[in-house]
């Protein structure tokens, strides 16, 4: 068993995930709304970015879902990864607002 | 009056051909018709033409094309003009540039989709034939719907790709959703057969595919083809349930790219003459889902 820190939606969430369970379907079992949807690797909604942590990212997926660039900058998609340690990761769209919010702190 | 007679084949980009091959086939029922480079063609127990479908390998999931089959070969100049006076660009495409198919006329919607019409392709038959034929084949396979039923696509001009199915290719509306003071149209439904919708748009981003729609008899196939994709451990986006709109029965699940599928029942027969129906914005849980009367999350945004 790994233990996820997860941030979405505003709120942190831990959990366990078993080696042989996505992240996305580990959260989904403790009721954390982790953003779902086509479960296969093609519409992007699960994509997160990994802070901390050892992983493996399935590669056949949806490009405009993960792309060459993001897969390289730690994002990946939770419904087709594995897990190979204890994982921070942060939703897509919460990195974006943090970051939006830290330049705005820095610039002031 | 000349017409445009059905949605007649949808190309889709898919991540793994193989794994396609093997859902569209042996899931939801396909049978395939042929092959041309990257590309796998299939069509229903149902469909006389040569495809309705095709999957293409690609990086990327979504939609490639979607064609409209038109009754003569005329139709096919008529048709080009209409849609160059509306300010579409056409472009002619050559005879077996894909497998089957004869010459198209090529353009771009409002809303981004590549669309074609055509009037020549391949003829198979039906797997019953037409002399004396049973009601369906021996040995069907998964869901085995009859034919490919509609789609589902996401834009963002949907007055405009409205005025564009209605003014030039002459086909009616059955069922729209509106904002407050009707403002925006935000969900448009459009027939040129007499089914409640040939391609439906919701309000999204440009050139999106929210899903592709094959049609089933009864809700009991609904129910059936449920049971199926829990032992194919398919994923779902939404269990049986009804339409509001079109009033159909209907099941939402992602093919092996994440492209979305429905099997679709019923629905009233739309006529050219019949009043378009109005679903308030505020109402459109109750129109999309009539039981649980509220959206869902990865039906509004899981979009390929
Ligand atoms: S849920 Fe669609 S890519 Fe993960
Ligand atoms: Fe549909």
């Amino acid at each position: 068993m790994y233990k996820v820190t997860l941030k979405v939606r505003n709120q942190q969430f831990e959990y366990n995930c078993a080696p042989d369970q996505t992240p996305l379907r580990a959260a989904r079992n403790e009721f954390i709304p982790f953003p779902t949807g086509c479960q296969r690797g093609g519409c992007g909604m699960c994509k997160m970015k990994v802070l901390e942590g050892k992983y493996e990212q399935e590669l056949e997926r949806s490009h405009e879902a993960l792309s060459n660039e993001e897969l390289a900058n730690g994002f990946a998609l939770a419904c087709c990864m594995t897990v190979k340690s204890d994982l921070d990761i942060i939703s897509a769209a919460d990195y974006e607002n943090q970051l939006i919010k830290d330049s705005l702190e820095k610039a002031k | 009056m000349t017409r445009v007679m059905r949605l007649g084949r949808v190309e889709l980009n898919v991540l793994n051909l193989d794994k396609s091959v093997e859902y569209y086939t042996k899931v939801i029922g396909l049978e395939e018709t042929g092959r041309m480079g990257n590309s796998v063609y299939l069509k229903a127990w149902d469909e006389f033409d040569h495809h309705s479908l095709i999957l293409t390998k690609s990086n990327k999931a979504g939609l490639v094309h979607l064609a409209f089959k038109v009754e003569t070969i005329d139709d096919l100049a008529y048709y080009e003009r209409k849609i160059e006076e509306f300010g579409c660009t056409t472009t002619r495409i050559s005879s077996n540039t894909r497998l089957g198919e004869g010459e198209a006329v090529h353009f771009i919607l409002p809303t981004g989709h590549h669309c074609e019409l055509y009037h020549e392709i391949g003829f198979l038959g039906t797997a019953v034939g037409t002399r004396n034929p049973h009601p369906w084949p021996l040995g069907m396979k998964g869901i085995a719907p009859h034919r490919l039923d509609h789609l589902l696509l996401t834009g963002d001009d949907l007055k405009t790709v409205t005025r564009f199915f209605v003014e030039v290719l002459n086909f009616g509306q059955s069922e729209r959703v509106v904002t407050e003071g009707e403002e925006e149209l935000v969900g448009s439904f459009l027939f040129t057969t007499n089914t409640s919708h040939d391609i439906a748009f919701v309000k999204g981003p440009d050139a999106k595919l929210h899903h592709a729609a094959f049609g089933v008899e009864s809700l009991h196939d609904v129910f059936k083809a449920a049971d199926l994709l829990s032992m194919y451990e398919v994923p779902f986006d939404v269990t049986p349930t009804r339409h509001g709109i079109s009033r159909g029965q209907t099941i939402y699940f992602f093919d092996p790219s994440g492209n979305r599928n429905e099997a679709f029942a019923g629905g009233y027969m739309a006529f050219r003459d019949m009043p378009t129906i109005t679903w308030d914005a505020s109402k459109i849980g109750t129109g999309i889902f009539y039981h649980r009367r509220e959206l869902s999350e990865s039906f509004m945004k899981a979009l390929t």
